[in-house]
């Protein structure tokens, strides 16, 4: 589904060329879990950004389902972020002035789907994430567990194909990253490609793959169903 | 559509959410909106919006050699024989003096105008009620009649019946034939209160002269002003050029009025007053760019306040928007979003400037039917004024483009290659990062922008308002209390003129003898009497007995201005004659040596080392009278009744053949009150004396002088610049609160953790006070040089006023720093009670 060929991204300062990638070359069959893990500035975001298309500054070739991402218009990335990418982020994101409902709706809308049609989508989607009686409120009504969950909810809300999650256990208590990590593997099972970055091993362990990053380069990869380790 | 709705609501949300924000930009657009359409709407009125008569723009005034007046014969002979006028008619104010109207009782000032039968016909007005003049009707020896203006029409009753009743105007019997349309003034925005036929002029201006045994033109009919209506197709140059043909013809009636080289001009009319000889265009036009400017400014200065206002909040709105574009969000979709926003706030704005709009030409119309302006101007604003809807969808667009630019800011540095900067840093942090990368260009400049003219504005309505209080300033040459002036118009009681001088010399006797009055004096002419212009003379000359001509004496001034009074008109006013004695009652008599008292003016010029009295003057335009000996020196008068270094004062005894028109009181007591209890008895006095006498007006000289066109205009221009001034300073003031609060709500995680290192209140209160401190300061003294300049170009369209002085310039620095100072100290003072833990955890 991805392919990245010798990614590279680098900011011009005074004392030179600083690269936060360097060289990384991934592939990322549809259906995978993968995490990307490493220490601080590493870079794990920053690749995380760039295949979301958050990021439009970066050299190498970007692949997504057979689209040269690299050759197209910022108009034609938006086309593609909008076809087949939902993102998940630490600090939630949500719009502070719309309600749940709203926040769900939102996407929906960019995407010109009918009224009609976005008010069942939203529907179904609260229901599925047991969050209809909070439909009402706004995101500062919310504890953190619940804006997460309908952070991820609002990922999912138009059917991406790809979810592109940065670190979204990061500001919950075990318990929520518990059930946030519990649903992005049950809609893994269901088919949906999942890129996370994360600090933490066990939430990690709920992906097949581990990138490793370092400095900005590829450190290596963790196969973890099939319980080998490639060096 | 839906999606549409959906935006709308959004953007009703985002308002609310922001109640301060929006209450302050709303009140901005309100008043910058607002304010400019009513002075427009008062600008439109004075000078663009075209005269309520039938195609305004194919009117026309003649000038011949510079003169602007034309004998009946030469106007007739005109109007009949000329090729370039469809109409042509004649309008006379003759002299400008008030008449008295009679109507039973009643005794009413009125501002006559006589004008040709074919005015009405010719202006394509119809009246109101009964008819316009017929033709015979303009001919001397016809039934006096009047047409009444709508004003006055109103004063007497306002009933259709009156047509068909009489009046007296002047003491002249005349048959109301008609009544003018509410809207019509004339030829100009200020019109009479009625019109006459122009062969009524001897008969209602008889005071000047006694009607001679075999009255002729020049008795009956005053010299008059020629308006012409061009011929379709006609041009001003043409008709200039085909008229000129005809002019040897006019030449040959009237030989010693116009010179051989004289040119015939054509000119646009006088907007203000049909009388007006000279085009007031330039310098109305020249006051209503000031006072647009000056509202042009505020208009500036809230367009920069919102502007300000919407990039402040609109850089705490980059998240969201970068938000939204992460989720799918186009450009276009989200830059829809953000104008609809925008557009509400200004038609929000629009809404609330319509009704600011609208209760502020209320209020100046309310204003102006007080009394608070000239008469006749504020008139012609009471009636005519009304709201301009052009200029407020002009200001409210202005407003709007700016508020829609300012509004798209936050989406059009929208970019896809640069979401994740804007995701990454909270609000605060995208704020900061704004306000390092932009913050001296956009933001510092405006509040800079803002300061300067408000600095500019402030100063120079505190300059104007200065002004109007000098202008105010009591005459020191005499005190303003205690005096009251009576206006009486004898020859309106019937009297020919040696009964009314007998009249007026009896009253006053009579008056003398009222315990409550200390002294009584008569004037024909004076400084403040009701709607005299003075007579002014081009050359005054001493003269020395034995020289050969008229041209030996030295030339003294080339204006002076020449009164008529009697010998207790000094002692009534106050006056302290310095050197010399009063008038006699000899002295008017008719083979009595002519005298006159000066003012220390001329008798410094006459004798700058020495004393004047004794001297003999003579005075006049092309010819010169008969020499005057000075017997008196009185001060000069300084005040609004004083007319500059140049044109000193002249006073002679009432002529025999003139009768007095004002009678100056000056009361006993100095009491408080004693005044007013004069000015509320003397009209029923007078009439115990002298039933016959109508009363014109009675008023103190307090109020006259208050009254005076000129202390009237100078304070209306004050006021008007104050209150322009106070707008400014309010929403300059109003726009540093607003930046100032949003920058310390942006700052409150940096401001917590200060606090957290051990920073205190007063180290707090000093970071937010010296932030945009320089901008301030600079402001400050970029505003100063402004209203220097703004000064130079006042002065020169508004007399007396005065240079910039230390006191305005001071008065100004203060208000405005005090104000900048305020603005910023509440939101500091927030700042500085920030729990630093509450800061810390501030998202």
């Amino acid at each position: 589904m991805i392919k990245l060929n010798h990614i590279q991204k680098r900011y011009n300062t005074r004392a030179g060329f600083v690269y936060v990638l360097q060289q990384i070359n991934l592939t990322i069959e549809k259906g995978e879990f993968v995490t990307i893990m490493g220490p601080s500035g590493a870079g794990k975001t920053t690749l995380l950004n760039i295949i979301g298309m958050l990021d439009g500054e970066w050299e190498g070739e970007y692949y997504l389902d057979e689209n040269p991402v690299h050759e197209l218009k910022p108009k034609h990335r938006l086309a593609l972020n909008r076809q087949y990418i939902g993102f998940v982020f630490q600090n939630f994101n949500l719009l502070d002035s719309l309600t749940v409902y709203e926040n769900l709706d939102a996407p929906l809308s960019y995407r010109n789907v009918k009224g009609s049609e976005r008010a069942s989508i939203v529907c179904d989607t609260l229901d599925r994430f047991g969050i209809v009686g909070k439909k009402d409120l706004f995101p500062s009504q919310l504890s953190g567990g619940q804006q997460q969950l309908v952070g991820v909810a609002r990922a999912l809300v138009a059917s991406p194909k790809l979810i592109l999650a940065d670190e979204p256990t990061g500001n919950l208590h075990s318990s929520q990253g518990k059930d946030v990590m519990d649903l992005l593997k049950k809609l893994n099972r269901e088919g949906t490609t999942i890129i996370q970055v994360t600090h933490n091993e066990g939430y990690a362990a709920y992906g097949n793959r581990i990138i490793k990053l370092k400095d900005g380069w590829q450190e290596g990869e963790v196969v973890i169903e099939q319980s080998a380790r490639k060096e | 559509m839906a999606a549409l709705w959906q935006d709308i609501g959004y953007g009703l949300r985002m308002l609310r959410k922001s109640p301060g924000f929006t209450a302050i930009a709303l009140v901005t657009l309100a008043i910058g909106i607002g304010a400019n359409t009513i002075m427009f709407s008062v600008v439109n009125t004075l000078l663009f919006r075209p005269l309520p008569v039938k195609d305004p723009d194919r009117l026309v005034r003649c000038e011949f050699d510079k003169l602007n007046i034309v004998p009946y014969a030469g106007y007739v002979d005109l109007r009949d024989n000329n090729p370039v006028f469809s109409d042509l008619i004649a309008n006379s104010y003759y002299g400008g003096v008030p008449a008295a109207l009679v109507r039973d009782a009643s005794v009413m000032p009125v501002a006559p105008l006589f004008v040709s039968a074919n005015y009405f016909s010719a202006l394509g007005v119809a009246p109101l009620h009964g008819r316009t003049f017929l033709p015979e009707e303009e001919l001397g020896g016809a039934e006096p009649v009047v047409v009444l203006s709508y004003r006055t029409w109103r004063r007497l009753g306002a009933g259709p019946e009156i047509v068909g009743q009489y009046v007296r105007v002047n003491g002249t019997l005349c048959r109301i034939i008609g009544v003018a349309p509410k809207t019509f003034t004339g030829t100009a925005v200020v019109g009479p209160d009625v019109w006459l036929p122009l062969g009524t002029g001897g008969l209602v201006r008889r005071y000047y002269q006694e009607k001679p045994e075999k009255p002729d033109e020049r008795w009956y009919y005053p010299p008059s002003v020629l308006v012409g209506r061009l011929k379709p197709g006609v041009s001003i140059s043409e008709a200039q050029a085909r008229l000129q043909s005809m002019f040897p013809h006019l030449k040959q009636m009237y030989p010693r009025r116009y010179k051989e080289t004289a040119m015939f001009r054509l000119h646009p009319l006088p907007r203000l007053n049909a009388g007006g000889v000279d085009n007031d265009r330039p310098t109305l036009g020249r006051i209503s760019l000031g006072l647009m400017g000056i509202s042009g400014v505020v208009l500036l200065i809230a367009c920069l306040n919102l502007a300000n206002m919407i990039v402040v909040q609109g850089g705490g709105r980059h998240r969201e928007i970068a938000i939204r574009a992460a989720i799918g969000g186009g450009r276009l979709r989200i830059m829809r979003q953000l104008l609809i926003e925008s557009l509400l706030l200004a038609v929000f704005g629009g809404i609330l400037a319509v009704a600011v709009a609208l209760w502020g030409i209320r209020v100046l119309k309310l204003w102006a039917a007080m009394g608070q302006l000239p008469m006749q101007l504020g008139s012609a604003i009471a009636s005519g004024i009304a709201l301009d809807v052009r200029v407020l969808a002009a200001t409210l667009s202005f407003c709007l483009i700016a508020t829609v630019l300012f509004g798209l800011k936050p989406a059009l540095r929208l970019s896809r290659r640069d979401l994740c900067g804007d995701l990454k840093e909270s609000g605060r942090g995208v704020l900061e990062a704004t306000r390092r990368r932009r913050f001296f260009v956009p933001r510092g400049l405006s509040v800079l922008c803002q300061m300067a003219l408000s600095v500019a504005l402030v100063m120079t309505a505190t300059l104007l308002a200065r002004t109007a209080l000098r202008a105010v300033r009591a005459e020191p040459s005499f005190g303003l209390n205690g005096k009251v002036i009576v206006s009486v118009k004898a020859f309106a009681g019937g009297y020919d003129i040696a009964q009314a001088r007998q009249a007026c010399e009896r009253l006053a006797e009579r008056l003398k003898d009222v315990p409550e009055i200390q002294a009584v004096g008569l004037s024909r002419k004076s400084p403040v009497d009701l709607g005299w212009w003075p007579w002014s003379r081009e050359r005054v000359v001493e003269y020395v007995p034995g020289g050969a001509d008229d041209a030996s004496g030295s030339l003294l001034t080339k204006a002076l201005h020449e009164y008529e009074v009697d010998g207790d008109y000094f002692k009534a006013m106050g006056i302290r004659l310095q050197q010399g004695r009063p008038f006699r009652p000899l002295d008017s008599a008719p083979d009595a040596e002519e005298v006159v008292i000066i003012d220390e003016l001329l008798a410094r010029r006459l004798r700058p080392d020495g004393s004047a009295l004794g001297c003999l003057i003579q005075y006049g335009d092309d010819g010169l009278s008969s020499p005057r000996r000075v017997v008196g020196i009185v001060p000069n008068l300084q005040s609004v009744w004083g007319n500059g270094e140049d044109q000193p004062h002249v006073y002679e005894p009432i002529k025999a053949h003139h009768v007095p028109e004002s009678i100056h009181l000056r009361a006993r007591s100095t009491a408080p009150g004693a005044e007013a209890a004069l000015v509320r008895s003397i009209g029923a006095r007078i009439r115990k004396i002298d039933p016959r006498l109508p009363v014109v007006a009675v008023a103190s000289l307090a109020d006259r002088h208050r009254n005076h066109p000129t202390v009237l205009f100078t304070g209306v221009v004050a006021r008007l610049a104050v209150m322009f001034g106070a707008m400014a300073l309010f929403l300059a003031s109003l726009g540093l609160y607003a930046v100032k609060s949003h920058m310390v709500a942006s700052r409150t995680p940096e401001i917590g953790i200060r606090m957290a290192l051990g920073a205190t209140r007063r180290n707090i209160l000093t970071l937010v006070l010296r932030q945009g401190a320089i901008s301030t300061f600079v402001g400050l003294l970029v505003g100063t040089l402004l209203a220097i300049v703004m000064t130079r170009v006042i002065r020169s369209a508004l007399h007396g006023i005065s240079t910039i002085d230390l006191v305005s310039i001071v008065v100004t620095v203060a208000m405005l720093t005090a104000t900048s100072l305020l603005a910023s100290y509440i939101p500091a003072r927030r700042a500085s009670r920030i729990d630093p833990m509450d800061a810390l955890r501030y998202e």
